[in-house]
């Protein structure tokens, strides 16, 4: 039962939450500044006043002290990215570069999701510090905005732990929750330094000019970092036609995909967990498997005929959907028009298999793609062997780990969770009268906080695709658990106002 | 034991390094499939 401290303290963080969007708006209107944007400049000037009067009047009057407790966690966290969403939409629709403010909504929870689907009419004459706006939401939500609240605004304590599991992480570096979320946010910086240089000169080699080369090199980091797919240009990465931009995309990107547990075990001298890690092996096996399958297809119906164009563009739009990162080097319409539907559905499965778990990308998980085909084996050997025999399935990841009952569960209900936003997502497209394949392939996209789009995603699209494609980029990067607390305490609201 | 900052930088760029190495064995791998199947279907 949710009571009235409960819906106080729900209330008490959520204004810390909107006060940490209010302080990140702080870097694009700088960008605003170094551009000369002075328009934009008050836009976001605006945004921030909002939130942080916003963030003062709530946590003023939901002052709290209690602890946090694992639903109340749920509820926050599921709150925070709706709210992300909704204070992040305000300078894209103050700006004007969105239809309407539903619209930026969309753009915003693509963003903070790093799914990449966008409804932005004109990319390509977005001001710039809008254009870094979207980009810098793409690289903390990698991170995650409540693993940024904790390591800038949040208080310690037990309630951090579960906030960050809250928020669809499941594993810890550290015991400490602001130790492990400053340990997030450390690599990812790291990486989009290290990224961001070998950007800029693949940039310069592609013939940019320096000025431009460098905000591409940033904005295309952060969003290949954190497998978000937004670009700086309509054609995404075709833009350049450049073999080194994709070359140094997709190393950044796969990157990107891996458990962040993993990159501290590696970048701390454990290099060999690289090659034992069971989300690496799974995630490794999927891509080879379906790569065959997406370009035989390919070549087999001549689409692309030499083996150059087939790894450009079949292997890149392929990869791109199996890291869940969405940068492209086709055009959409492409993808519904040209491509068979073997090749598209292919890039659908990939979608929803998606990255590794505790890392920025979105989908069912490597984890517990790896974890599930263990419990096959497991359940198979039980039949062969003699009924004596003791089966235990053993998988490495970052230790030596027997297949517990509870973490199969686990990893079926969310495979079983995916399977059924999945659907309901292809159901609703289909229903205004696109066709299947592609209905499959945008919906897994936003579900699997992918990006990658077979035409359906335009600011013209149906009202109500638009609000599905948004629940189903929140509820996939939430791992819908943290929906279903969230619906339960929505519920029990509606029941205290009914009986008061 | 304590690791020297020499050694931490040492270890951040064979760490970044190796896991460069997934993304390039896989994308070498995938090269590898296009040509043999371009080639197998000629």
């Amino acid at each position: 039962m949710i009571t009235k401290s409960d819906f106080k303290l729900i209330g008490y963080h959520l204004g810390r939450v909107t006060l940490g969007v209010g302080l990140m708006m702080l870097v694009p209107a700088f960008t605003a500044v170094l551009f000369r944007e002075w328009a934009i400049f008050l836009d976001f000037i605006t945004s921030i006043s909002i939130c942080v009067i916003l963030s003062h009047v709530t946590r003023n009057l939901f002052y709290s002290e209690e602890e946090l407790k694992f639903k109340h966690a749920m509820s926050i966290a599921a709150f925070a990215w709706i709210l992300g969403s909704m204070l992040g939409a305000l300078p894209l629709w103050l700006s004007g570069s969105m239809n309407s403010y539903l619209d930026g909504v969309f753009d915003a929870m693509s963003g903070w999701t790093t799914c990449g689907l966008t409804l932005v009419p004109d990319i390509d004459h977005l001001p710039y510090s809008i254009n870094f706006w979207r980009h810098f939401m793409q690289f903390i939500g990698g991170a995650g905005i409540v693993v940024f609240a904790l390591a800038v605004v949040t208080r310690r304590g037990r309630g951090a732990v579960r906030l960050y599991l809250a928020e669809g992480r499941e594993e810890r570096i550290f015991p400490s929750m602001t130790t492990t979320s400053r340990i997030i946010l450390s690599i990812s910086v790291l990486y989009l330094i290290i990224g961001s240089i070998i950007q800029f000169f693949a940039g310069m080699y592609a013939g940019m000019p320096l000025k431009y080369a460098l905000y591409d090199a940033v904005c295309y980091t952060m969003a290949a970092f954190s497998t978000g797919g937004f670009a700086p240009h309509s054609q995404s990465v075709l833009f350049y036609h450049s073999t080194v931009y994709e070359i140094v995309t997709i190393i950044i990107f796969v990157i990107g995909a891996f458990n962040f547990a993993l990159h501290f075990a590696v970048l701390n001298g454990n290099r060999k967990e690289v090659y034992k890690n069971i989300e690496i092996i799974t995630f490794s096996t999927t891509v080879i498997v379906l790569t065959i399958v997406t370009t035989s297809w390919l070549l087999h119906y001549g689409i692309y005929s030499d083996y150059v164009t087939l790894f450009r563009k079949g292997f890149y739009q392929f990869i791109s959907g199996h890291t869940t990162t969405g940068f492209s080097t086709i055009y959409p319409i492409q993808m519904s028009k040209e491509w068979p539907n073997l090749p598209e559905f292919a890039v659908t499965i990939a979608m929803l298999l998606g990255a590794c778990a505790c890392s920025t990308g979105g989908g069912v998980k490597a984890l517990r793609v790896g974890i599930t085909s263990k419990l096959f084996s497991r359940e198979v050997k039980k039949i062969i062997y003699p009924e004596t025999a003791v089966v235990v399935e053993k998988y490495h990841h970052l230790t030596n780990t027997p297949l517990r009952d509870d973490y199969a569960r686990g990893a079926l209900l969310v495979i079983v969770g995916y399977i059924i936003l999945f659907a309901f997502g292809t159901m609703i497209t289909m229903f205004f009268g696109y066709n299947a394949v592609d209905s499959m392939f945008e919906s897994a996209s936003a579900v699997g906080n992918t990006g990658l789009s077979s035409g359906i995603t335009s600011y013209t699209m149906p009202v109500v695709i638009k609000v599905t494609y948004i629940f189903l980029m929140w509820a996939g990067r939430l791992e819908i658990l943290s929906v279903f607390v969230l619906l339960g305490v929505v519920y029990s609201a509606m029941r205290r106002v009914h009986y008061m | 034991m304590k690791k020297t900052f020499l050694e931490i930088e040492k270890d951040l760029l064979r760490g970044v390094l190796t896991e460069a190495a997934v993304p390039i064995v896989l994308m070498v791998m995938a090269f590898i499939i296009c040509f043999m199947l371009s080639w197998w279907s000629k």
